[in-house]
């Protein structure tokens, strides 16, 4: 059989600022148009069971808005956020499964099953941190991350409920919860050029022999395995990338439970650290926080709970003052990754200045299981594309594939459209554009 | 797909399975990959390769309860594939830690073969790798595919670095991160499809054993045992009855109660300060531990698990059930007083469905319909507040819970759960027996289906009686072994097995055992994907227009498939010449005398080099060094066939040759007496002494050596110290003699057994036939 010739070149980065330096042609497949002073970046920031509606909404429209008690701990960031009110999922009604599947593909969800009293299901499309990712291809080192903070397990009803980032049909992106081995991953890389080659010519005879096993296999089975060439050739890219040198402190130590209690806090803290990292060496341009999963039964306890939030949004009395206090505690949570961007110069100005990122749910209300009125928050300036510190609010129940759509464009993302059918946009919400 | 009878909750009779079949045909479009889950991968590498790793892998997925359901569904996206390759390398980079490793684990001494022989060495080893590991035949092309990389990669590298990289593709490949599954058609029923009997070594290792099939089990395969009924029976049998086999039963036990629930349960602090995770733990582990001995190993009725007061406990668990800590130091059996009952009433059930600070009879009810009846309760209608917050607690929890049955949009559901949950009444959040209930009286009566009862002992003879137990176990192994959520279609099928196993007097034995014979467990549906996988059948299976182009390990050597079967295999007791490679430090511990910086030629050396091969499996002795260093040394290794140690005497050699006496105890003229005195002998040729004593010579004869002479000269082009001038005998002649034996064809050779001029005889051994 024959074996790529290793024409690939590696190359080693100089920290932050080196993402402007010429490019050596010889980086092989890659092709980089030349990049802006600061890069292009969309972030995704999932947390799960929705909000109390009534503490969530802002006041006042436009650049002159104030935070209800829900976001209150932005308030020091609020130049940097846009709230999105008033808009709704269009692709169904489905609890928890519609909301997150419509919002973050514009998509119904993917049905696979049903079980105990509920269905099983899986996203029928990429999540928008994917459409991102897809589009930063080649740009960096790292495809896209995915990082987890609570680590409460996942529910049963397929990967809708597992996961929040998705290439496509059961094809999640595991978010990585355990810092040390995200450190490692992202910093950790040994540069051997001699061993990478030698990797490269593995991966060739996996992605000759996945690629023969494929056209013997069956539909579905089929397109497991495209992903699985897919994956191959993403991390082929990545080694003729070359890793990264990325000036960095000293490896990060796993928060431990004590008590029975998850270390919330401080896995948000060291995480977001690490993210700012990350992002300020230009290691990764499309990212996803999963604060926590769809339906997850993460015992918010320095809110107060003693009961899975999932549970609790079900069964508190209301006007449910412990899940409001989550929230209130979630937001703090989105607070500090936003304050770490904000802090970290970059360029012209900082990190949060030169990235889109969009926070959301998969439900407005978990008692209720709404849909109208979805929780949306927009962050970042995006390179300048983005008009922050806007609360924009739909009189018209617009489509959160409209606010979707905003926070590509204002990241860079250049795709003309959102989502398909029900949940298709191709009409951004002008106001919070520049 | 439907998998529980979904209650009406409007007084049905709960007992009668309604499946919403969506298929009436009973072969099912099946998966033909599963994923490897996170066990299955660690036990597999650990069983073939011997390495543990610990690092991450891949996250499973559960779905309908069980991961091997989810790995259906699951491929590898960009993370996970990471963290594969991740693994394959540092498995590889474990096992072949540096050349001397790695020429043990290969078996030939691979920085010192030709290119052709470097190549072919690492093609046997790979083939025989990835035999194990892709647990089938490997065709021909993918040997060469082996020895392509190998090249291919030595070209990028160096040889150590390309091994490592062939058995980092062996580890990545997706032979072995799916379990593949194409099945053929049945000869023996046309129309139907069977899996193969590769195909179902695996499907019953995994299930049984949780790994790959180990050696005997892949040597069943290819005798073709494994494709009928009886084979299979028995195969599962032996996979019962090895030790550990409880292990993954246990864990499917686990999945099956969904014991998982117990990590994120939460108590309240104050009322149980208790809680903490080595309870959890403890709690879990005594339901495993219960079923592993019980029900596996003792095969008891399957039902004591109910009824039993058999318990395993660690001492905070001890506490919880009231009795004195039968190890202070950790899990131990013991026995419970009357009155608790099996596992309805142990932590594991009664903690993990519980609320914080009450219980919840609602949820310990719905656990006993849906774990153990397979029967599922709709939830309850949206904007029902099911909180008790805030209600004054002046009674009982079951005077609270008297409201589920007074409002009629309640009282169709809770009436097929709370009842059942009264009978655990006796218990608290967290498991603990108690007399009163918020300072009342507790009743724990209770119905289920019609069956009334009082306390957790009637509550669990009424499980025990249910009519649903048997085919609901059924269908829960059903789920786990062919990870199929499709059941609708093959509910018949499943109930045919747990009428079989309520038969057996609830086996669970026999319930694995008419399992696996099952048609659900042995046959996909006809082409469902294909062509079948080839194997040595005398067929062209993958339809690739060759037929029977497939390999397999034999010994240590590779043997093609022969005219539709395999050529017989019973590999000699002994292989050819083995190369040994002996640190300083292992060289010492022969004997202590030994000390290669100084002189490995030593007396005291060569006993070390004889004693170290006599300790291999094979070795009776060895000689040399053929590799030579100050830190380790390569040695050849003879069996019993190409070695004879004789005791002889000084006295005696000087007879054969005056130079070697007990004044002069080795070096050329010894070689010589030894020699002549093995000729002498009718035994050929020898080396020696290995081992000696006042007058006594331990010498060791290689009888049917080829005895040549390859002249110093030419042994210079070897290693050029040995010319005959700078070098007659010693450690570069030593290496000299090994190579040019070598490339005459031989595995080994020693020497010189005379010398004269640029004469040098040599021996060589084990080869030009």
């Amino acid at each position: 059989m024959a074996f790529k010739a290793f024409d690939r070149r590696t190359f080693l980065r100089g920290g932050a600022f080196a993402v402007g330096l010429p490019l050596l042609e010889a980086m092989g497949p890659i092709a980089r148009a030349a990049p802006p002073v600061s890069p292009d970046r969309f972030g995704l920031w999932f947390w799960g069971n929705g909000v109390r509606l009534d503490q969530w909404l802002p006041t006042g429209t436009g650049p002159g808005w104030s935070p209800g008690a829900a976001l209150a701990p932005l308030a020091d960031l609020l130049p940097y956020v846009s709230p999105i009110t008033g808009c709704e999922i269009k692709t169904g009604t489905y609890p928890h499964h519609s909301g997150i599947t419509g919002v973050l593909t514009g998509q119904p969800y993917l049905q696979l099953g049903t079980t105990r009293d509920t269905i099983i299901s899986t996203f029928a499309g990429p999540s928008v941190d994917q459409t991102a990712a897809a589009f930063f291809e080649g740009q960096a080192p790292f495809h896209s991350l995915e990082i987890g903070i609570s680590q409460v397990p996942y529910s049963d009803e397929g990967s809708t409920f597992n996961h929040v980032s998705h290439n496509g049909p059961n094809s999640p992106n595991t978010a990585t919860l355990d810092p040390v081995a995200l450190y490692a991953r992202l910093f950790g890389g040994v540069f051997d050029p001699r061993r990478d080659r030698v990797r490269q010519s593995a991966l060739d005879a996996v992605l000759d022999q996945a690629n023969a096993l494929r056209a013997r296999l069956g539909g579905s089975d089929q397109a497991r395995l495209d992903q699985h060439l897919e994956s191959i050739a993403i991390l082929e890219d990545r080694l003729a990338t070359g890793i990264a040198s990325c000036p960095t402190g000293l490896p990060p130590t796993a928060p431990v439970w004590a008590y029975g209690l998850e270390p919330i806090t401080e896995q948000n803290e060291v995480m977001s650290d690490l993210l700012a990292l990350a992002l300020s060496c230009d290691l990764v341009r499309a990212f996803t926080v999963q604060f926590s999963t769809a339906g997850s039964g993460v015992v918010v306890w320095p809110a107060g709970a003693v009961e899975g939030l999932h549970s609790l949004t079900h069964f508190e009395g209301l006007p449910q003052p412990t899940v409001a206090a989550a929230v209130v505690f979630e937001m703090g949570c989105l607070a500090t990754l936003l304050r770490k961007l904000r802090d970290t110069p970059e360029g012209d100005g900082n990190l949060l200045d030169h990235v889109s990122i969009l926070a959301t749910s998969e439900h407005t209300d978990g008692y209720l299981h709404s849909y109208p009125d979805f929780p949306l928050l927009l962050a970042g300036g995006g390179n300048g594309r983005l008009k922050p510190g806007t609360h924009y609010r739909s009189e018209s129940s617009r489509s959160t594939s409209d606010a979707v759509l905003t926070a590509l464009l204002g990241g860079g993302v250049d795709v003309p459209s959102f989502g398909i059918d029900a949940g298709y946009s191709a009409n951004p919400i002008t106001e919070l554009l520049a | 797909m439907f998998l529980l009878t979904l209650l009406a909750c409007k007084g049905d009779d709960p007992a009668v399975r309604t499946p919403q079949a969506t298929s009436t045909d009973p072969s099912l479009p099946v998966a033909t990959a599963y994923r490897l889950t996170d066990p299955q991968l660690r036990a597999t590498i650990q069983q073939v390769l011997g390495v543990e790793y610990t690092g991450v892998l891949p996250t499973d997925y559960t779905l309908h309860g069980y991961v091997s359901v989810g790995s259906a569904t699951l491929s590898l996206p960009p993370y996970d594939l990471e963290l594969v390759e991740a693994a394959a390398w540092s498995v590889a980079e474990t096992l072949l830690a540096d050349g001397a490793t790695r020429d043990l684990v290969l078996g030939c001494p691979l920085d010192l073969l030709p290119d052709g022989e470097a190549r072919a060495c690492v093609e046997r080893w790979a083939v025989a790798t990835a035999f194990s590991l892709w647990h089938r035949p490997i065709e021909v092309t993918e040997r060469a595919v082996l020895g392509d990389l190998f090249d291919a990669a030595t070209a990028e590298s160096d040889r150590l670095l390309a091994s490592r990289g062939v058995l980092a593709f062996v580890l990545q490949s997706p032979w072995f991160v799916y379990r593949v599954e194409f099945g053929e058609p049945d000869p023996e029923t046309p129309g139907r499809w069977r899996y193969t009997d590769h195909e179902m070594a695996a499907r019953l290792s995994f299930l049984l054993a949780g790994a790959a099939p180990d050696a005997e089990r892949m040597a069943a395969a290819d005798r073709g045992e494994l494709t009928s009924v009886a084979g299979v029976v028995a195969e599962a049998e032996r996979l019962l009855d090895q030790p550990g086999a409880a292990d993954p039963l246990a864990g499917w036990f686990a999945e099956t109660l969904d014991l998982d629930r117990l990590d994120a349960a939460v108590k309240d602090a104050t009322l149980f300060p208790e809680w903490n995770d080595d309870l959890k733990l403890a709690m879990r582990s005594e339901i495993e531990l219960l079923f592993s001995d019980l029900v596996v190993l003792r095969d008891e009725d399957f039902r004591a698990l109910l009824t039993t007061d058999e318990t395993w406990v660690n001492p905070s668990l001890a506490a919880v059930y009231g009795i004195a800590a039968p190890d202070p130091a950790g899990t131990a059996w013991a026995t419970l007083a009357p009155g608790r009952g099996g596992i309805l009433a142990r932590g594991a059930v009664l903690a993990g469905h519980a609320n914080a600070t009450l219980n919840s009879p609602t949820r310990r009810g719905k656990f006993v319909r849906a774990k153990l009846l397979c029967q599922s309760i709709p939830p309850p209608p949206e904007g029902v507040v099911a909180s008790l917050d805030g209600v004054a607690l002046d009674t009982t929890l079951r005077e609270l819970l008297a409201r589920h049955s007074e409002d009629p949009a309640c009282a169709g559901c809770h009436a097929l759960m709370d009842p059942i949950g009264f009978g655990l009444e006796q218990f608290d959040p967290i498991g603990r027996w108690r007399e009163l209930d918020n300072g009342y009286p507790i009743d724990t009566t209770g119905d289920l289906d019609g069956t009334t009862f009082e306390g957790a002992e009637q509550l669990a003879e009424t499980v025990a009686a249910h009519p649903s137990l048997a085919s609901c176990i059924a269908l829960d192994l059903w789920l786990h072994g062919t990870g199929q959520a499709e059941t609708g279609p093959m509910l018949p099928a499943i109930d045919e097995i747990g009428a079989e196993f309520a038969s057996s007097e609830f086996s669970f034995r026999s319930l694995v055992l008419a399992f696996v014979a099952s048609d659900g467990f042995r046959r996909p549906s006809p082409g469902s994907a294909g062509p079948p996988t080839e194997a040595c059948n005398g067929r062209d299976d993958d339809e690739d227009g060759a037929v029977d182009e497939v390999l397999r390990p034999c010994g240590g050597s590779i043997q093609a498939c022969d005219d539709g079967a395999w050529p017989a295999c019973e590999p000699e007791a002994c292989g050819p010449v083995e190369i040994l490679l002996q640190t300083s430090a292992e060289l010492q511990g022969f004997h202590a005398g030994c000390d290669l910086a100084a002189d490995p030629m030593s007396p005291d050396c060569r006993a070390a080099f004889h004693r170290a091969c006599a300790a291999t499996e094979c070795g009776v002795s060895g000689y040399g060094p053929v590799t030579a260093g100050t830190g380790a040394v390569a040695l050849a290794c003879l069996d019993e066939r190409r070695a004879t140690v004789v005791t002889t005497s000084f006295t005696e050699l000087s007879i054969q040759h005056g130079g070697c006496h007990a004044g002069a105890r080795q070096g050329p003229d010894c070689n010589a007496a030894i020699s002549r005195h093995c000729a002498a002998l009718g035994l050929t040729t020898g080396y020696g002494p290995v081992e000696n004593e006042g007058d006594t010579a331990v010498i060791v004869c290689t009888p049917g050596a080829w005895v040549a002479d390859p002249t110093y000269p030419v042994l210079a082009t070897y290693d050029p110290v040995c010319d005959g001038t700078q070098q007659r005998w010693g450690p570069d002649c030593s290496e000299a003699f090994h190579g040019w034996c070598q490339d005459q064809g031989y595995a080994s050779g020693h020497g010189p057994l005379e010398n004269f001029g640029d004469a040098a005889v040599a021996a060589c051994v084990d080869g030009g036939e």
